[in-house]
């Protein structure tokens, strides 16, 4: 036996959650965007996307958030004021597995050196629940990187469709319980087939990582990383890059140091005040994305920083794949460069 | 062999020869993408590349954004795989005097404007590699398509609109903004070194991802491109997010041309009609 939830109760969930003081966010399509975006009813729903164009990183991680704000008086002595807000307790319906992966990949490294109270009040204020892909298309690659289209990782409730078009339910962990403890209209059924996509192995995860291991300094990079044009795109859109910049903005007497998502792939990223660059050029930029995802975090965390969602392949403006930038460095095309393409003289 | 098989073969020929030739160090091209429905730029430097040029109708990006790059600059001669709108971008720059243009050849493409993304287009490639100066009287004609009514249906659905409605639509429009920076960066004309965006000595617009920081940043680009842009719709098609930028950009097309006569990409000796200053300018607040 299995709890189920008919499909036609979906709308029952959303008004529950609601009416308990929840924020109710899912896949909501604006024209040609489907972007997580909050709801008032079941209906605002996009369920038949693979995957929304931006991922659930901004419910924790907002693009542009105040950290701080800071007055000056007429004197000019300057005062502190704390910024942090009560995060709105928040539900994410019709999350994705690779999405829910990554939240605690990235609590990692929040938690490492220090805490970001931040970042974990917003974690505290979300509750995931995640619906199993049914479908998936050729940039999905969960599979190659340690996830599936049915992971619960992360999740507080999975839903897993049924053949019938249901969803059967699943609380995990004590929140998940409290969670699911408000939904209306479950019942127990036999357990039903389920409708769960094949998402095939794209590389060898282990290769890939040897070879980034013994590659540093290949041509590779080079020849890769000509055509990246060095905007923001795959990092914004990724679920697991949480790189950040603080800036102080406003007024000159009563201001707000804001923390703003910041891209690896930017040349000012690594630029220092004296005009020094470490990374100078594109090569270095797209190198350090790679290494950071597949070999520097998981060496030092323990986890790769990728959940294989593919926002970054379908994004970027330029067609550079991770994905096959990954399957290259696994079948070992960084030891054999087939090709002279994107030598250039420096 | 179907027609655009002939053409392809061409294309490939054109390539390999500039290359074993020495006419050029590299070309500049498309290869196959990753994806059905992406096309992926191809740097070819020995001449065996050029076997795996395409052209279809998903070549969107415009790839004259690459000859202010660096790793290109360092190359003397470069030939570019270039339909209308990449002609057009290097008019731009050799205007500005961002590119030499005898360092540059193209691999002139004729076709429709690629606007959307659509496989099949019917496409020739031009005999032999060209100079800006031989290319140039092969499009000349296209001039007077520029400013046809239906290239700027868009921007009449949005000037139709109450000045709230307008703010509205922007608001809204400008709030999916995530300051990536993919439509500066895919743009050919977008080549500061340092952009405004960039300075925090002094900071002139918010980089938060606000709807003051967004309203600054896709509003300052518009300007700035303002008399410049050669409608190509790159940015537009980069932007993860689908904000409609080409509405603000072929506004300020059409205002430039109302006011000025002039549409940017056909005469690399041209003045730019926002940065010339004419003594006999009839406003009064310039003298």
């Amino acid at each position: 036996m299995s709890r189920l939830l008919p499909r036609a109760n979906l709308e029952g969930v959303v008004a529950a959650l609601r009416s308990a003081g929840y924020r109710v966010v899912g896949p909501v399509r604006r024209g040609s965007l489907v972007t997580y975006d909050e709801i008032s009813s079941a209906a605002d729903l996009a369920l038949d996307v693979i995957i929304t164009r931006d991922s659930i990183k901004k419910f924790v991680l907002p693009r542009t958030e105040v950290v701080a704000r800071f007055n000056r008086d007429a004197a000019g002595k300057v005062s502190v004021l704390d910024a942090t807000a009560a995060p709105q307790p928040t539900v994410i319906l019709g999350c994705r597995p690779c999405d829910a992966a990554a939240l605690p990949i990235d609590d990692l490294v929040f938690a490492w050196d220090s805490t970001d109270r931040f970042w974990f009040s917003r974690r505290e204020a979300v509750r995931l629940v995640t619906i199993a892909c049914a479908n998936c298309d050729e940039s999905c690659f969960c599979t190659s990187v340690g996830g599936a289209p049915d992971s619960p990782e992360g999740s507080d409730v999975l839903l897993t469709e049924t053949a019938a078009g249901d969803y059967e339910v699943q609380a995990l962990g004590e929140r998940g319980a409290e969670l699911l403890a408000k939904f209306p209209g479950l019942r127990d059924a036999p357990a039903a087939d389920r409708r769960v996509a094949a998402v095939p192995q794209r590389f060898d995860l282990s290769a890939a990582v040897t070879a980034l291991e013994k590659n540093f300094e290949s041509p590779f990079w080079r020849q890769t990383a000509l055509r990246c044009v060095g905007c923001g795109c795959c990092t914004f859109v990724c679920p697991t890059c949480h790189c950040f910049d603080l800036v102080d903005e406003g007024p000159a007497y009563h201001s707000e140091r804001r923390r703003n998502w910041d891209a690896c792939q930017m040349k000012n990223f690594t630029l220092h005040a004296s005009g020094h660059n470490p990374r100078p050029w594109q090569e270095h930029r797209y190198r350090q994305r790679i290494m950071h995802k597949f070999l520097y975090y998981p060496s030092r965390l323990g986890r790769t920083l990728c959940t294989g969602c593919g926002r970054c392949v379908r994004a970027c403006p330029v067609n550079l794949s991770l994905l096959q930038v990954v399957s290259d460095l696994a079948a070992g095309r960084a030891n054999a460069l087939p090709t002279s393409a994107g030598e250039v003289k420096k | 062999m179907p027609a655009e098989g002939r053409q392809l073969e061409k294309l490939r020929h054109l390539a390999r020869h500039a290359l074993e030739s020495g006419a050029v160090s590299l070309v500049i091209g498309f290869a196959e993408g990753t994806v059905p429905g992406r096309a992926a730029p191809l740097f070819c430097t020995a001449p065996a590349d050029a076997d795996r040029l395409i052209f279809d109708g998903y070549c969107t990006l415009n790839l004259a954004n690459y000859l202010t790059r660096p790793e290109v600059r360092a190359h003397q001669t470069v030939a570019l795989v270039a339909r209308h709108a990449v002609a057009k971008a290097v008019v731009g720059l050799v205007q500005e005097s961002q590119v030499d243009p005898t360092r540059v050849r193209l691999i002139a493409i004729h076709c429709p404007d690629l606007d959307g993304l659509q496989q099949d287009v019917a496409w020739t490639v031009a005999d032999g590699l060209q100079t800006l100066d031989e290319f140039l009287p092969t499009a000349a004609h296209l001039h007077d398509q520029e400013l046809t009514p239906e290239r700027f249906a868009a921007v009449a659905q949005v000037e139709s609109k109450s000045s709230h409605d307008r703010w509205d639509h922007f608001a809204r429009e400008f709030d999916k903004c995530i300051k990536c920076y993919a439509c500066r960066n895919v743009c050919p004309l977008c080549y500061c070194e340092r952009c405004i965006a960039d300075k925090n000595q002094p900071q002139w617009i918010d980089t938060s991802s606000t709807q003051r920081g967004n309203f600054a940043w896709n509003i300052v680009r518009a300007f700035h491109l303002a008399g410049r842009c050669i409608d190509c719709g790159a940015c537009e098609r980069a932007c993860p997010m689908d904000l409609p930028l080409m509405e603000l950009n072929r506004k300020m097309k059409k205002v430039v041309a109302e006011r000025f006569g002039y549409v940017a990409g056909y005469d690399p000796k041209a003045d730019l009609p926002l940065v010339t200053f004419k003594k006999d300018d009839p406003e009064e607040f310039i003298k």
